[in-house]
């Protein structure tokens, strides 16, 4: 469904992103891992057109990415990026304004369950606010693809499972989230696939659940397999 | 849900719901949360989820009724029958865990007789 | 569309809300002024007008230059460039919203201007002495001091569109330097360099056509020649935009 091929990102003479190809098919939960600057978040954003690949492409439903797809593929950057003259209902109103699968119902539902005021400014929020608000305001649309780029930072642990339900419950078999995360522990259960970026390369895909019958590893060992003792802690 | 990262989690959340019928907290017949709520509620992937359900029809242990949901068997022996499973199961983990201790058979069976059910719920601090 | 406009004249709504506020104290003051025969009343709330009339339109124009500048270069730019509009629609509200704002503006400042003229004449004493004292000796020398007002309104539109295309020129050198000048050293210059260039470009091209059609109807040549401007600046921003653009 949503597909890069040998996908490549520039920056001058600093390579982010290196002929990656992988393929996100709806109906499963993708964990993207890598430290720091492996080149998760380019990725992320070309698959929404957000940065233009040196070379390659992302294809969406055989589409090049453009201005289109991003009617069906949500992205969540890691940065807030709210205009801060602006209170949670009317970002709400913003992404109703713009995004058809976008739900009021489902926005002020997940507001209230992270405990969000909606008319707070967003000058006003703390950190910690501003993470829950991306991810409300993500997940109130009905995309068909969900990109999200850490959402669990900087959230605290009930508000962590918070976020792990209203992942779970927009999961279903036409939808395809692809999460991006230090926090490698806490996706353990979530994810079935695990893609592996290393220093701007694909380093391995894993179905999840087969790892751990085969080989008896979880997520965690494989990372510490393929980056070495440079493996991320968890917190 | 304590869980082992290492070890397929759908067999531990099958272990987990066959406890649950064992001891009757999950009553023979009752139905069961949807695939979608049994992820939530295990915050487990849900195509884990539909795994531990085709498997836990597989054994028996419960059924599907199209449009209607999973339920739990209301077969009495089978319920009987996965009770005695778990418990071999069980004991044979205790053998086996003993074993690798390198304590004798003798020794292992006479030292189950030193817990009174009372003390371990002592223990425990229940 | 509509919404992107709407959007954009929330975004700069506080320099043009503070404007408002601005002319409407000034005006207050000058009325009073006049009716309250307070002279020095008067003469400030003049001065601020025509300071905020001039400075005004000045202002707002940095401002939308401001708003886009930052729509680009800060985390801000998801809002605009994750919604399912292209460059060109996204470019299209903000030239838009920005020509709509400054033809207002200029025509309400104009229309105060005509206002207070009227007031002046009528209530302040010795203007309208002074006036017919100078039509009545520029009739003895037989010039005749009539006012073509199509020409002075068609002049006020061109000064206004003038600014419209200054507006949008920056807007292209704002892209350049956030898309082919990004990561160069002097990007800052040289995007700078490429507008005071193209000004340049656009001063030449305008002169030519004036010498070739004249003040004609309206100075409609001159006029005409701007959007054309406008609307080529417009294509090529947003074709940069639309190509080359990462936020």
């Amino acid at each position: 469904m949503l597909e890069c091929r040998e996908i490549t990102k520039k920056y001058g003479r600093k390579t982010a992103v290196d002929q990656v190809s992988f393929c996100i098919e709806p109906g499963h939960i993708y964990a993207m891992l890598g430290p720091n600057g492996s080149g998760k978040t380019t990725l992320m954003k070309m698959a929404v057109s957000l940065v233009k690949p040196t070379s390659g492409a992302f294809y969406y439903k055989g589409q090049p990415v453009g201005v289109d797809s991003r009617r069906e593929i949500a992205y969540m950057s890691t940065e807030p990026y709210f205009y801060n003259w602006m209170s949670a209902e009317d970002v709400g109103r913003y992404y109703q304004d713009f995004f058809e699968d976008f739900s009021m119902e489902t926005y002020h539902a997940l507001l209230e369950r992270m405990e969000l005021d909606p008319r707070t400014k967003t000058k006003a929020f703390s950190s910690g606010m501003m993470a829950k608000l991306k991810i409300a305001v993500t997940m109130a649309r009905r995309a068909k693809v969900y990109l999200l780029d850490e959402p669990l930072n900087g959230i605290d642990l009930l508000a962590r499972d918070e976020i792990i339900r209203s992942i779970l419950e927009a999961a279903n078999r036409d939808v395809a989230l692809v999460i991006s995360s230090h926090l490698v522990d806490e996706l353990e259960k979530v994810v079935d696939t695990a893609i592996f970026i290393r220093e701007s390369r694909l380093a391995d895909v894993c179905e999840v659940e087969a790892l751990r019958i085969m080989q008896g590893k979880s997520v965690v060992d494989r990372y510490r397999e393929i980056y070495g003792h440079g493996g991320e802690q968890t917190c | 849900m304590e869980f082992n990262p290492a070890l397929p989690i759908y067999l531990q959340v099958m272990t987990a719901i066959k406890r649950e019928i064992v001891t009757g907290t999950l009553e023979m017949g009752a139905r069961l949360p949807s695939v979608r709520e049994l992820a939530v509620q295990y915050a487990i992937n849900p195509n884990t989820a539909g795994r531990v359900y085709r498997e836990l029809e597989n054994e028996g242990i419960c059924f599907t009724r199209r449009g209607m949901g999973t339920f739990v068997t209301e077969d009495a022996q089978k319920v009987a029958q996965l009770k005695e499973a778990m418990a071999d199961e069980l004991a044979r983990q205790y053998l086996d865990g003993m074993r690798r201790l390198g304590i004798t058979r003798e020794e292992a069976l006479r030292r189950l007789g030193r817990f009174s059910p009372v003390s371990v719920l002592e223990e425990k601090g229940e | 569309m509509l919404k992107l406009m709407k959007y954009e004249l929330r975004k700069t709504g506080f320099a043009k809300l503070v404007l408002l506020a601005v002319t409407a104290l000034s005006e207050l003051s000058y009325l009073l002024g006049v009716f309250l025969k307070k002279d020095q009343l008067m003469y400030t709330g003049l001065s601020v007008l025509i300071f905020g009339a001039s400075l005004g339109l000045f202002y707002i124009g940095i401002d939308s230059l401001l708003v886009f500048y930052r729509d680009l270069n800060t985390k801000q730019s998801y809002m605009l460039f994750l919604i399912p509009k292209n460059s060109y629609q996204i470019l299209g509200a903000k030239v838009l919203e920005n020509g709509i704002s400054i033809f207002l503006s200029g025509a309400f400042f104009a229309a105060l201007a005509a206002a207070n003229a009227t007031i002046s004449i009528l209530y302040v004493g010795g203007l309208r002495e002074f006036l017919e004292m100078v039509q009545k000796m520029l009739r003895q020398v037989h010039i005749v001091a009539t006012i073509d007002w199509g020409i002075v309104i068609a002049t006020f539109f061109l000064i206004l569109a003038v600014w419209l295309l200054a507006i949008v020129t920056g807007y292209l050198a704002i892209v350049l330097s956030a898309t082919v000048l990004a990561g160069k050293r002097f990007s800052g210059l040289a995007s700078f360099a490429v507008y005071v260039l193209l000004e340049r470009v656009m001063a030449l091209i305008l002169t030519q056509v004036y010498r070739v059609t004249g003040p004609g109807r309206l100075l409609a040549g001159p006029i005409l020649c701007i959007f054309v401007m406008v609307a080529v600046m417009y294509a090529v921003t947003g074709w940069i935009m639309e190509r080359k653009l990462s936020v």
